[in-house]
């Protein structure tokens, strides 16, 4: 299940005109698309200067390559693969992969209570701003842009039980910086 | 099935307010744009655009007249006069001609690309003119075909700035 803001409908005359290199159409088209874009690039890559150079290398690509796309499948998803692409290409020139295999597996308290039913947005992207990048990159691609196991095994180079792997120890590492997140920050936690 | 956990951080993570790029953004990526080297023609379209547009526009000049009951005596407004499928036709023909003529000279220069891209712009205003008037304006069907004969002799000759300067004038 999809859950992602690239999801959006571009008319059959708007890609012609970007086939025909209109900037009217062109700045369209960004317009519709610059928010998914910059936050897709923001989660994956954890930074706001890179995710501003993705966004850019990212549309002067579809400005390059648009002819080469057709309308079989949907304009979205076709521009969603290229910031992906990019954005891993990036990742794997930061560090390497096998570092991924290499993060600790922290459980957060099992008190009963999922740390995630009552936090914030701000909390919780800023614990998403720890994990590893490459965690948070899987995590994000599994669970807001609906990927499969099976592609993101193909987008990491990886196997199948990578992805599911790494999905589980995300999701566990970030409930556990939930976690801490609430003993460190929350003032409802201090001494009164 | 999906763990309950794995829902509820599916639902949080997606819950996320979007992030905006900062507001000058468009205006420098403009500018790398317009800095493009030469554009080089794209591959032929397995299905053009206006070619599809032609096709919806003929069924939408076909089918409703297919479905609505027409007074006796009168004649069916929906039904294309001859003249007019005449002009499709031959606006699918030229638009065949010209994918032919690109797809064997795929690269263009600056000036020609420049004319090739003003000829299409008219033809996209053409189009959205016929898409208002349900495909059956016959004049501009007719200047359809007369855009896409001018393309055409633009994708057989390579003579950009003359003709451009023509076009211009």
């Amino acid at each position: 299940m999809s859950t992602s803001s690239f999801a959006i409908d571009v008319p059959e005359l708007l890609i012609a005109r970007l086939k025909r290199r209109d900037l009217e159409a062109f700045e369209q088209v960004y317009r519709l698309f610059d928010r998914p874009v910059y936050t897709l690039a923001l989660r994956l890559l954890g930074n706001e200067t890179e995710a501003y150079d993705l966004l850019q290398d990212s549309f002067l690509k579809v400005f390059e390559q648009i002819g080469q796309y057709r309308s079989d499948a949907p304009f979205w998803g076709w521009l969603r693969r290229i910031v992906v692409n990019a954005a891993l290409m990036r990742l794997r020139g930061r560090r390497p992969m096998d570092e991924l295999d290499s993060l600790l597996l922290d459980h957060a308290a099992d008190d009963g209570v999922d740390p995630l039913a009552a936090v914030s947005a701000q909390d919780l992207k800023r614990a998403l701003g720890r994990l590893p990048a490459l965690s948070r990159a899987v995590l994000w691609l599994y669970h807001v842009e609906g990927y499969t196991h099976e592609e993101i095994a193909q987008s990491f180079d990886r196997s199948v039980s990578f992805s599911k792997s790494q999905v589980a120890r995300a999701g566990a590492r970030l409930r556990s910086l939930l976690d801490q997140e609430d003993a460190t920050w929350n003032p409802r936690a201090m001494p009164c | 099935m999906e763990p309950k956990g794995d829902a509820l951080l599916r639902q949080r993570l997606a819950a996320l307010p979007l992030e905006s790029p900062p507001a000058t953004t468009w205006s420098a990526l403009r500018e790398k744009l317009q800095q493009q080297p030469a554009p080089v023609r794209a591959a032929p379209r397995a299905t053009p655009w206006w070619l599809a547009l032609a096709a919806v526009l003929a069924a939408a000049a076909i089918v409703p007249g297919l479905q609505q009951s027409t007074a006796p005596g009168r004649a069916d407004p929906n039904v294309a006069a001859p003249e007019l499928i005449s002009l499709m036709q031959r606006s699918r023909l030229l638009e065949s001609e010209i994918r032919e003529l690109r797809a064997g000279a795929p690269a263009l220069a600056e000036t020609q690309f420049e004319w090739e891209s003003a000829i299409e712009n008219d033809l996209a205003l053409v189009d959205v003119g016929l898409a208002a008037r349900g495909g059956r304006s016959e004049t501009l069907w007719r200047e359809r075909v007369r855009l896409l004969e001018e393309l055409r002799t633009a994708a057989q000759m390579d003579s950009g700035p003359l003709m451009l300067q023509a076009r211009l004038d």
